[in-house]
């Protein structure tokens, strides 16, 4: 019993909540304005006035008008017609019990209050949406819809939703059977309408406060507030407060009160289709009779009671459907939110994946960057020991290139000499045979002169005659001594001539170096000294021990090496007139193995040296440093020639102005 | 005993000449002259080769030297005549192919005339 008649007040509830004044002229000349009225923002308007007028009156009419504001609203494109129709239409879904219908319009109401930032809309919105979830039990969700109202309400101080929250708030907590709480907020909205003079809430408020104390079991603040209710005179609210009123008296066992107080709820109730109501005061009428043994009224009333039931009855049928029907909505939205949900977790799988697809492209990225960087520095290194490596072989390539240069004058050198040796033994050849004369007629005539000198000697002529005579012999003699003289040094000349062009008649053959070279330093030593017994000089060798022998001909090289010795000595003799001098000559010999296993042989002396000029010369034929007659220039030519093109070997010079001069074999 | 002195220079006719005035003088040498191998040759034919000892130049015009040695000692394998072959200084070559062609001796130029006197004397 006390849960029917819990949900019978809920039920009056939402009907009534924010219920507009019913006077009938107000209706009446809305309609006439609207009649006049162009398509336009104003009779949407116009429409939702109507639609709020009707709510309580004619629900169906109401609900007519308010489809009307949305199409007009929608064809206008005006968001705030739209908002105010939704949410007149919903309060009177709710008033019906279409709640899935109300939750659509609800929706849609909150979407465009949002979109176009209208807060107090919002507001309301969200009252409307606690009062839905109220009526479905779902309080938990009432309260955040609470919460958020007074959330937009409280930030942006909108003080004309303050009575609807206290209103809805009072109707949640009355739901939750939260009496305390429900009574101090409808106590909140009674202040504020009473402030206000908001007077056509006033009849519900003070319902309401007055259901909450009966509820709290205070029965005279319950009395004094359905009174005051009842002074109001809201004929939609009477049935309801009389009934209230009867069930207090009852509860007292004020019967007759409570009969007059039944019976005037059940008229006003049928007055005003409130069935709910008429059930339970006709309800509590037959068990008022029935206790007085009044069976007949009883009975009276008790078929009331069944008549209205089965019409309830048929009513809530159609509402159960469609709540079955909503339900069923209900439950397609919520599977069309695990959905959205589903999708949105799916959403934020790929966008998970998405990032870590990119985060993997980022390490890729990276993870090149730095390979790259790595290369780059591998590149760089490789670059640098390359250019290292080129700079090397620049160094090599500018010294063979330099070494080109420095052979390709000496072959020049080499080939001018070869020429020339060709030129000059040719020469040399043909002068020789003249010479030969010179030589051999000179020498004759020296003995043709003596033989002449015998036979004037047996003639028998003055004495002044034979002296004149004996005089001119001697001339003559000494002429064919001098042409003699100087024929025998033009011989020598064509002699040294001659050896360039010569075939070597000796063979190689396997040489020791060091004995060859230790033989002809003594030799020319004392063949200097033979010549000339003031002559005196210091000779030093220093043999590689490790010497092997090699392939030479030796009396070729030693023709060589005399030359050079010679030269050494005459060179380090020619300062043996200063102080302290000691003139000195040293051979010394080591075995060379790279690049190729070689013999070298140094020939040095301390003597005078030579200028880079002269020491460009040195190798050519007829060059000479010595004083007429003393060399034929032919020596270093001549050694030149056997080292080079009789065993490929080479033959240079280092010398120093004033310190000495070394010659350096290499075969 | 005949010397036939070969050489193209006509010089060396005056040479020897001079030189051996004495000798030939005395009767003690015979010379003949030949300016070519040829003409050695044409004065050979009916000469008693016994009695001739040929001293010739090896480097001639026409038929040298060594041509001449080559054709006497193809008739005459082993001597006579004597044969003394001069050449230029150094022609160890000519000197080598001249002893293996049956050259008796070998003087260079320019030429000894004391050790070509002895030379001389001690073949005749």
């Amino acid at each position: 019993m006390q849960r029917f008649l819990y949900i019978f007040f809920i039920s009056l509830a939402t009907k009534i909540a924010f219920a507009q004044p019913s006077n009938p002229t107000v209706g009446d000349s809305l309609k006439r304005v609207l009649s006049k009225q162009a398509n336009d923002t104003t009779k949407v308007l116009i429409l939702e006035k109507l639609t709020g007028f009707y709510t309580n009156i004619n629900p169906i009419l109401a609900l007519r008008y308010g489809r009307d504001a949305w199409i007009l609203a929608s064809k206008l494109r005006y968001d705030k017609g739209k908002i105010l129709s939704a949410i007149s239409s919903a309060q009177i879904m709710l008033g019906t019990s279409d709640y899935s219908e109300a939750l659509f319009k609800l929706t849609e109401a909150k979407f465009l209050s949002e979109k176009n930032n209208m807060p107090k809309e919002l507001t309301t919105i969200n009252l409307k949406f606690a009062l839905l979830y109220t009526n479905r039990k779902q309080f938990k969700t009432a309260l955040e819809y609470l919460s958020k109202a007074k959330k937009i309400q409280d930030s942006l101080h909108i003080s004309a939703s303050e009575m609807p929250l206290n209103l809805t708030s009072g109707f949640v907590y009355k739901d939750m059977k939260k009496n305390d709480s429900a009574l101090y907020f409808f106590k909140n909205a009674y202040k504020y309408s009473l402030k206000n003079n908001l007077t056509f809430q006033l009849p519900t408020i003070t319902y309401y406060i007055g259901s909450s104390f009966w509820e709290l079991k205070q029965k005279d603040s319950a009395l004094f507030y359905f009174r005051k209710s009842l002074s109001l005179k809201a004929a939609f609210n009477e049935g309801r407060v009389f009934y209230g009123l009867a069930s207090i008296f009852k509860a007292t066992n004020q019967t007759d009160s409570s009969i007059f107080y039944a019976k005037k709820a059940l008229i006003h109730s049928h007055q005003n289709n409130h069935l709910q109501t008429a059930i339970f005061s006709a309800q509590l009428l037959s068990e008022i009779y029935e206790k007085k043994n009044d069976l007949k009224e009883s009975l009276h009333y008790y078929k009331i009671t069944t008549a209205d039931k089965d019409s309830l009855f048929s009513q809530e049928q159609v509402r159960q459907i469609e709540r079955l029907a909503y339900e069923e909505q209900e439950r397609e939205s919520q599977v069309q939110r695990k959905v959205e949900v589903h999708q949105k977790a799916l959403e934020s799988e790929i966008k998970i994946y998405a990032l870590l697809v990119l985060l993997i492209m980022v390490l890729i990225v990276v993870f090149f960057l730095y390979r790259n960087n790595k290369n780059k520095h591998r590149a760089n290194h490789l670059l640098h020991i390359q250019k290292e490596e080129i700079d090397t072989q620049r160094d090599k390539a500018e010294k063979a290139l330099h070494d080109l240069k420095t052979t390709q004058v000496q072959l020049i050198q080499s080939e001018k000499l070869a020429s020339l040796g060709e030129l000059t033994a040719g020469i040399a050849h043909e002068i020789q045979n003249p010479l030969n004369f010179v030589n051999n007629f000179s020498e004759l005539s020296i003995d043709i002169a003596k033989e002449l000198k015998e036979e004037i000697e047996k003639l028998e002529i003055p004495e002044k005659d034979k002296v004149y005579i004996d005089e001119i012999i001697g001339d003559l003699t000494q002429n064919q001594e001098k042409i003699n003289h100087h024929g025998k040094r033009a011989s020598s000349i064509v002699k040294g001539m001659l050896q360039h062009s010569r075939t070597s008649a000796g063979e190689k053959e396997l040489t020791d170096i060091n004995a060859l070279a230790d033989e002809y330093i003594r030799l020319s030593f004392h063949g200097l000294r033979a010549k000339d017994k003031t002559f005196n000089a210091d000779f030093k060798t220093d043999f590689d021990e490790n010497l092997p022998k090699i392939e030479v001909i030796p009396q070729e090289i030693g023709r060589v090496l005399l030359n050079l010795f010679n030269n050494a000595f005459y060179a380090s003799a020619s300062l043996k007139n200063q102080e302290n001098f000691k003139p000195k000559v040293t051979v010394s010999t080591r075995y060379l193995t790279n690049p190729s296993p070689k013999v070298e042989i140094r020939i040095t002396d301390n003597g005078t040296g030579m200028s880079s000029a002269i020491k460009a010369k040195i190798f050519q034929p007829f060059f000479t440093t010595k004083p007429a007659g003393e060399g034929t220039g032919l020596g270093l030519s001549l050694a030149y020639d056997i080292i080079t093109k009789g065993h490929g070997g080479t033959i240079e010079v280092e010398s120093t102005e004033g310190q000495g001069t070394t010659f350096i074999i290499t075969i | 005993m005949k010397i036939l002195v070969v050489d193209d220079e006509e010089d060396v006719r005056t040479l020897f000449e001079q030189r051996f005035r004495r000798e030939i003088k005395a009767g003690e040498f015979d010379f003949a002259f030949s300016g070519s191998g040829e003409e050695a040759l044409e004065y050979l034919k009916g000469q008693n080769l016994e009695a001739i000892l040929i001293l010739s130049d090896i480097n001639m015009p026409g038929m040298s030297g060594i041509e001449l040695l080559k054709q006497i000692r193809s008739k005459s394998p082993s001597s006579p005549p004597t044969i003394m072959m001069i050449t230029a200084y150094g022609d160890v070559e000519s000197h080598d192919q001249a002893m293996n062609l049956g050259a008796n001796d070998f003087l260079t130029k320019p030429l000894d005339f004391t050790e070509l006197k002895q030379k001389l004397k001690s073949s005749l």
